[in-house]
């Protein structure tokens, strides 16, 4: 392939997967690739302005916040807590919203029923409000985010796999199963989440993005990760104060977060095409 | 019937050639078709799917999407204007005016959202000028015209609330709403069941002398042809396979294609007892994207010659036929077919 | 039929409302002993059991519940013990504030996402798309609170045009409002440009182009007419993203609404406040889906038949 084609060839999803490999890369080696311990201060260097260099030594790229800490090596250490919280949101939401959307698809009747209401009544209310009552309610740590970010999450699964759900029971192979005597767990597991794993994976990674930004927006908001480990929403929150002195401090962990959620709002849409070749 | 020799053609096309970018190169949909329609004259285009009969119906109005469709020679002349070189405007004046178009699914070709009052309203005021109070009173006529029963109220509901048919029936109205002097019908009553087909096929027929225009029919079932022709062409692969007076395709067919088509009707005058002998034509549709130098039909044609592979035949007279029954072919269908019943 | 499927609507209106208000329950009591939040350091164990009395948290948790259903329903959340007022008023009296904001917002991001969507699917092939489609996908991905800090940062510290923060003035709910819009502008410019491109194909647009339909007339009466319902069932899930997302921008900009009294709340632990302001936005919410239901009933001709029929 000429490199012209290969240019052209490209899609928008191919570039959110690089940079996205990228910023997981460097957030598994952290300890390896950070130029300077993220939480250590050096007070001669409050403030400094980013040299956008990596390779003058004791220099800091993308500048120093008021503790004289570097910037990047606070957003490669904090993309670690940010990455991993948002992830196994999305994996504990996913796991909840498709074991109840397969119920309540398969089930049908009353038990289907009283689970779309529950979605209803949670979808009712606005999920960053229920997201902020719960973290003030529970309290921040690791664990409690998780499950509050699922909390807001698995609605979204249950309702797009009731609905495949509702159509594939229908569907000659599964009526084939259920003939056969097969158990409805194991036509469930067998015959049907294979059969919905392309839409469980789209919505899975708009998701992500989706938690993301909603974990960042919490720490933002003084509610989510806690000291001192660094994560991107508290350390925009810290350097607003420092704004009209030191932009760098907040716009770089800001930069970070919109560069990751495009990257997998790019992905995303690209796997929705590629899985639905009709759109 | 119609005396060809003396008026002139409302519509001559002359060469007219299409064709469609895909992934997999070009699909050739139409190849060099030319052929005239007199004004008042019913044409009936018949052919299966892929032989190009409503592409080259929609190239008449222009209204393929290019790209990926490329009109890449020929010319279309119509009541006086050329159509493939005209203006966008001379065109957007021309639909639902001169020409007016009828499509093949009744329920999806109507707006979900629109009353079919101003569906129908909406081509008069944009033609004939006329005011909203006009164009409602006009509509009620044209609904009232093509059967709709209690017009008056009915203008107000919207397409779901009608049948099939009766949406077919409302497509004709907006389609002869501005006295077009053709009109075209893709397909017009596929989707419909037999009884209302008819109906439909009689509205037509009573439209067309009621308002003098010409009839561009378009079919792949030739079962319907016999009701309303006077001239049948027959379509393959994007090419004219035989053309002629309606009784004459049907009598005595001169292109292997034609009378396998006949073939494969179910002959109504064999119903009782005997076999009815329906035949298939056998083999594949002809692949667009890379055309045989001969004939394309000639893979399932069992009569097929020689020649026929190597070269491709063109349009014209057919030997001892009547004046204007053309055939693209370079075996005599008399003598092959003669040949098998005595053999 | 319509006054059945009315019904039904309202019953899962009341249902939604109940659910909220035990969403609001439940995340109140974990919030913490109001007692020794209200009570000043050093109280007496006396007082602390007086107060509690007083305010009947010694009472079994489901006759707690059944009272706080019935004050919800009467609009009583309880007194801020911080403010000292009852926490409902003080909740009103910020609600003009943001239903400001969020409308503002909503009415720039569906005229602006609009726009770019239309002008994105109607001109496909030309450069104007790939440049509404870029600017959508950053409007989705950016975080509202950073949008607002660069913003402040950019009209307001550098360029001195607007200011960064409060309220009195249209130039002051410029910034604000625009921050809260990025996120709705962008996701109505995906969705009408999708849904446009779905329907710019449907028999129905090819036959209005037979008809002679100039542009305009095929776009507007019978593309856009058609590729608005998806957008208007959005609108519902947007005006949850802009109350949540009001929470936020009302903190960036200190901007006094029921979002920023809801930090406040959760800050200093006015727990009255908490529940009077978190249950008024997941009223607002539930209200405005029901709006966004009657509004679809009625430009879709086809609904008005076929969901009442079911209903």
């Amino acid at each position: 392939m000429s490199v012209a084609a290969f240019f052209k060839n490209i899609q928008g999803g191919h570039v959110g997967l690089f940079v996205l490999t990228i910023v997981v890369l460097l957030a598994i080696f952290a300890p390896l690739v950070s130029p300077d311990n993220p939480v250590r201060s050096d007070l001669r260097g409050r403030l400094a302005e980013p040299t956008l260099s990596l390779t003058e030594m004791g220099s800091a790229p993308l500048g120093r916040d008021q503790l004289g800490r570097d910037i990047l090596s606070r957003m490669i250490y904090g993309s670690r807590a940010t990455l991993l919280v948002a992830l196994c949101a999305v994996v504990v939401g996913g796991i909840v919203g498709v074991t109840i959307g397969m119920i309540s698809g398969f089930s049908g009747g009353i038990l289907d029923r009283i689970l779309m209401r529950i979605t209803d009544i949670q979808l009712a209310f606005p999920l960053m409000l229920l997201a902020l009552l719960m973290v003030a309610a529970m309290g921040a740590n690791f664990f409690n985010l998780i499950v509050i970010l699922a909390l807001t999450s698995w609605t979204r699964y249950a309702r797009i796999v009731r609905g495949e759900v509702l159509q594939l029971r229908e569907r000659e192979f599964v009526l084939s199963a259920v003939a056969a005597g097969a158990s409805a767990w194991r036509i469930c597991v067998r015959h049907i989440l294979p059969n919905i794993m392309a839409p469980i994976i789209v919505v899975a990674t708009l998701e992500l993005g989706r938690v993301i930004v909603m974990e960042s927006a919490l720490s933002f908001l003084g509610v989510g990760m806690q000291p001192p480990t660094p994560s991107w929403g508290r350390m925009l929150a810290e350097g607003r104060s420092y704004v009209s002195r030191a932009w760098w401090l907040a716009a770089f962990p800001g930069l970070g977060i919109m560069l990751v959620v495009l990257s997998i709002n790019l992905i995303g849409d690209w796997l929705r095409d590629v899985f639905d070749p009709k759109r | 019937m119609t005396d060809t020799s003396t008026q002139t053609p409302l519509l001559q096309i002359r060469d007219l050639s299409v064709r469609f970018r895909t992934d997999r190169g070009h699909v050739h949909a139409v190849n060099g078709v030319s052929y005239d329609l007199m004004p008042n004259e019913t044409l009936c285009i018949v052919g299966e799917s892929g032989s190009g009969k409503s592409v080259h119906a929609l190239s008449i109005l222009r209204l393929l999407p290019e790209p990926p469709a490329e009109i890449t020679s020929g010319r279309i002349h119509f009541d006086g204007r050329e159509l493939l070189t005209a203006s966008r405007q001379t065109m957007f004046d021309l639909r639902g005016n001169g020409i007016g178009m009828v499509f093949q699914n009744p329920m999806s070709s109507l707006n979900p959202v629109l009353t079919i009052g101003r569906q129908i309203t909406e081509v008069l005021r944009r033609h004939m000028k006329m005011d909203g109070r006009a164009a409602h009173v006009r509509a009620v006529e044209l609904l009232d015209r093509v059967r709709i029963p209690d017009a008056a109220s009915r203008i107000h509901s919207y397409p779901h609330e009608f049948s099939g048919g009766q949406r077919q029936r409302i497509m004709i109205a907006i389609a002869i709403a501005c006295n077009p002097r053709l009109l075209i019908a893709d397909e017009a009553t596929t989707a419909l069941d037999v009884t209302t087909q008819a109906e439909i096929i009689q509205l037509v027929r009573e439209l067309k002398d009621e308002k003098s225009m010409a009839v561009i029919w378009i079919t792949h079932d030739l079962g319907v042809v016999a009701g309303i022709a006077d001239t049948v062409q027959v379509m393959y692969a994007g090419a004219i396979v035989e053309r002629g007076p309606v009784d004459a395709i049907f009598n005595d067919p001169r292109s292997a294609y034609t009378f396998g088509l006949l073939n494969s009707l179910p002959d109504v005058s064999d119903v009782h007892g005997a076999r009815t002998r329906l035949r298939q034509i056998d083999g594949m549709p002809p692949d667009l994207h890379a055309l045989p130098a001969g004939d394309p039909f000639a893979p399932r044609n069992p009569y097929a010659t020689e020649r026929c592979f190597l070269e491709r035949p063109p349009l014209r007279q057919a030997e001892d036929a009547e004046p204007g029954h053309l055939v693209a072919a370079w075996y005599d269908l008399r003598k092959v077919t003669r040949r098998e019943a005595v053999g | 039929m319509l006054y059945r499927y009315l019904l039904t609507r309202l019953g899962e209106v009341l249902l939604s409302l109940w659910g909220a208000m035990t969403i609001v329950f439940i995340a109140a009591r974990m919030l913490g002993d109001p007692v020794i939040m209200m009570l000043p350091m050093g109280a007496s164990p006396a007082d602390i059991e007086l107060m509690r009395k007083t305010l009947r948290l010694d009472d079994p948790l489901i006759v707690q519940y059944l009272q706080f259903m019935w004050n919800a329903a009467r609009g009583d959340f309880g007194v801020s013990f911080q403010f000292q007022r009852p926490a409902m008023d003080l909740v009103l009296e910020r609600l003009p504030a943001t239903i400001l904001l969020a409308v503002s917002a909503l009415v720039i991001g569906i005229v602006v996402g609009g726009t770019l969507g239309f002008v994105a699917a109607r001109w496909r092939g030309t450069i104007l798309a790939p440049i509404a489609t870029v600017l959508a996908l950053l409007g989705q991905a950016t975080p509202v609170f950073w949008l607002g800090i660069i913003l402040i940062l950019a009209f307001s510290t550098s360029l001195g045009w607007l200011p960064s923060g409060g309220t009195g003035s249209l130039s002051h709910l410029i910034l604000p409002s625009i921050t809260l819009a990025t996120f709705t502008a962008a996701s109505v410019m995906r969705l009408l440009r999708s849904s446009m491109i779905e329907v710019v194909s449907e028999d129905f647009v090819r036959t209005a182009w037979s008809k002679g339909l100039k542009p305009r007339a095929v776009y507007v009466w019978h593309v856009m007419r058609n590729a608005l319902l998806p957008v208007v069932t959005m609108v519902g899930i947007l005006a949850g993203e802009l109350l949540g997302g009001a929470v936020i921008t009302e903190t960036v900009f200190a901007w006094p609404g029921v979002g920023r009294l809801v930090m406040q709340g959760i800050e200093t632990k006015d727990f009255a406040v908490v529940q009077a302001a978190a249950a008024t936005i997941a009223a607002i919410y539930i209200f405005v889906n029901f709006i966004v239901d009657l509004l679809y009933l009625l430009i879709d001709p086809r609904i008005r038949l076929t969901r009442m029929g079911r209903a």
